[in-house]
């Protein structure tokens, strides 16, 4: 079966504003997430911008980061397995990250 | 110990300028990475753009990516144990994408 990856692209931001009840029911729709039957592997990023390296002129050069400059950064992904991109895409209707205003790219895994 | 993603930008287009026998080095030299004592998990993901998808006034969008403007795609990801970030780019700094002109963002898994 072909997977997919479900890259989650947030402002880190908009949690902030969330009530701590409203953060605990979030946190649990994710968790939940994590154990759907289609599911394979999950991870949530720590909000910091972590580090960006490349390299320029035969050196390679580290910085901080973000990796883009827009405000959204990757909070975290999913692998999940799936027909075919519009089965993948069904299938992740109803995550919440889109309800609070995240972005989700979805990507073949290369060789499934 | 905790657990940094190196996700692995980079053009498409690049790769494609390698000879058959470049770009079968290419290859072995990423495999190869896959099986350093420090990496967890790695995985390509395919060289089309996938789908984005997001709420914009109530209603899930979904399109054709790239989900950003630029040339560089999420081409793939190793997660690996490192003490801290420090000991992760060190760790990185031999990854072959580099050379081929790729850029690698660090970020550390949550909760890890």
């Amino acid at each position: 079966m072909p997977q997919f990856m479900l890259l989650l692209y947030d402002d880190p931001a908009g949690f902030q504003r969330l009530s701590p009840e409203e953060m605990q029911m979030a946190m649990e729709k994710y968790m939940a997430w994590t154990k759907k039957p289609f599911t394979k592997d999950a991870h949530r990023l720590g909000e910091d911008l972590g580090r960006v390296m490349r390299s320029a002129g035969g050196q390679i050069r580290t910085t901080d980061g973000p990796y883009s400059e827009t405000k959204e950064i990757l909070g975290g992904y999913y692998t999940i397995e799936a027909a075919n991109y519009d089965e993948a895409v069904k299938l992740a209707m109803d995550h919440p990250t889109l309800e609070h205003g995240g972005t989700i790219e979805v990507r073949h895994v290369w060789g499934t | 110990m905790p657990q940094f993603m190196l996700l692995l930008h980079s053009d498409p287009a690049g790769m494609k300028q390698l000879s058959p026998e470049e770009m079968q080095k290419a290859m072995e030299k990423f495999m190869a990475w896959r099986n350093k004592p420090f990496t967890r998990d790695g995985h390509r993901l395919t060289d089309d753009a996938g789908r984005v998808m997001r709420i914009r006034a109530g209603e899930t969008r979904t399109s054709d990516g790239p989900y950003s403007e630029t040339k560089e795609i999420l081409g793939g990801y190793y997660t690996i144990e490192a003490a801290d970030y420090e000991d992760a780019v060190r760790l990185a700094q031999g990854h072959p994408t580099l050379e081929y002109g790729g850029t690698i963002e660090v970020r550390q898994v949550w909760g890890l």
